[in-house]
């Protein structure tokens, strides 16, 4: 969720796996361009590795004395790659005893600096799309909790979230950005839409931009380590 | 003898584009390339539009999500009120008076229209996004009805023993499978 227009940006469907965080973070990636953008979570383990694979650059290691083996590339955060995490401290019952926050890319500080100018909060904090959970928690019967009105497949979850996220971002205005819809806030729409702007919206996609965007998809979420190695120009 | 145009609230040309992916107004909106060709339905109320530039007529619910339904489009919308406001498949086929696999039909269709039309807008945004926030949300798939396990269940003809040994197993995968993360609390 992009947090200062509240626009939802992906819903990924899938495990709590590095795959899936990974996904979700090459779509990111191909709405942001070049500057990366601060990124806060919460302390799923998967997400610095994912961030790294997306975002990150080869890392060449240097060997010492120039001695020994060659040291393995690695990968490292481009630079102005800011990510913070919440970590939840919790006893050996489950009971939260205290909230920590922590920098896994970039300084502390200035992510706490971000935060503040764009008055998102004091410290880093994954309120807003949490606050979000809880209204598609509202406005889905499949996420309710202790439902039997569950999906039995993905592929109704898949269009159900789908369903939701359009109409959150185009057509239901939002408190907090004054009575507009995120997607106003965003620059998307000059005006709230209405559900039935929403049905009688033409959409055409071509099967070419649908390989354009898969390609573009795998070129994000590929590792800097596996993309191929550009090749530099000999001067003539 | 021809029936009498119903004359509703018609959309202006510039709201639609034309679909054909090999057209060079493709997805263009108030190009001007396009104009009535026909009127269609039992009404004759839905246009048929014509696009100059690479000659193919299409109907101007074509990428809509009252494409190929009979049904008005109050309903079509009243559906989807109902369902992004958290009434299940069966509710909102009571609510609005259609059929349950209408309304099955309706999410479907419009799944995958909002996944097109999401990337879409997404190529749109001018500003990138500056703060992100990610996080995990826990949803449920059961199995189907017909499928689900346990004894005398229909479609699993197994012994005690073996669904208890099965099910064991499947835990310990599950708990090997997904050790790197935390437990949903």
């Amino acid at each position: 969720m992009e947090v200062s227009c509240r626009f939802v940006l992906v819903m990924q469907l899938g495990p709590r796996t590095l795959e899936s965080a990974v996904s979700m973070l090459g779509q990111v990636a191909g709405c942001c361009g070049d500057k990366p953008p601060l990124l806060l979570s919460d302390n799923h383990l998967p997400y610095p590795a994912a961030i790294l694979q997306v975002f990150g650059r080869v890392l060449h290691r240097r060997r010492h004395w120039r001695r020994g083996r060659l040291k393995l590339k690695g990968l490292k955060a481009p630079p102005g790659l800011m990510a913070g995490v919440v970590v939840k401290v919790r006893d050996a019952g489950g009971k939260l005893l205290k909230v920590k926050t922590k920098a896994i890319f970039g300084r502390l500080k200035d992510i706490r600096g971000k935060i503040k100018r764009l008055k998102l909060g004091n410290d880093i904090n994954t309120a807003h799309v949490e606050r979000f959970n809880g209204t598609a928690r509202g406005r889905s019967a499949r996420l309710a909790r202790r439902t039997r009105d569950v999906s039995r497949r993905r592929t109704p979850l898949r269009a159900a979230l789908g369903l939701l996220r359009d109409v959150y971002n185009f057509v239901h205005p939002h408190a907090a950005l004054d009575g507009a819809t995120p997607a106003m806030a965003i620059g998307l729409a000059e005006a709230p839409w209405s559900v039935r702007q929403y049905v009688d919206y033409p959409v055409h996609v071509a099967d070419w931009q649908r390989m354009i965007w898969a390609e573009e998809l795998e070129n994000h979420t590929r590792s800097a380590l596996d993309s191929p190695k550009a090749r530099q120009l000999v001067p003539t | 003898m021809a029936r009498e145009p119903v004359v509703t609230e018609e959309l202006p040309l510039e709201h639609f584009a034309c679909p054909n992916g090999e057209c060079g107004m493709f997805n263009r909106f108030g190009a001007g390339n396009l104009s009535v060709a026909e009127r269609m339905g039992k009404a004759k109320a839905i246009r048929r539009l014509y696009c100059n530039c690479c000659g193919r007529r299409f109907s101007e619910r074509q990428g809509t999500l009252m494409r190929y339904t009979h049904l008005p489009a109050e309903t079509v919308e009243r559906v989807v009120k109902c369902l992004t406001y958290g009434n299940s498949i069966e509710a909102t086929a009571d609510i609005c008076g259609v059929d349950p696999r209408s309304v099955g039909r309706i999410l479907g269709q419009g799944g995958r229209r909002a996944e097109d039309f999401h990337r879409l807008q997404l190529h749109k945004l001018e500003k990138p996004p500056e703060v992100v926030e990610m996080d995990e949300l826990h949803a449920k798939v059961a199995r189907p009805p017909g499928k689900k396990g346990g004894r005398g269940a229909a479609g699993t003809r197994t012994t005690g023993t073996n669904a208890l040994g099965t099910r064991a197993v499947t835990g310990v995968v599950r708990r090997v499978v997904t050790g790197f993360t935390w437990p949903w609390r």
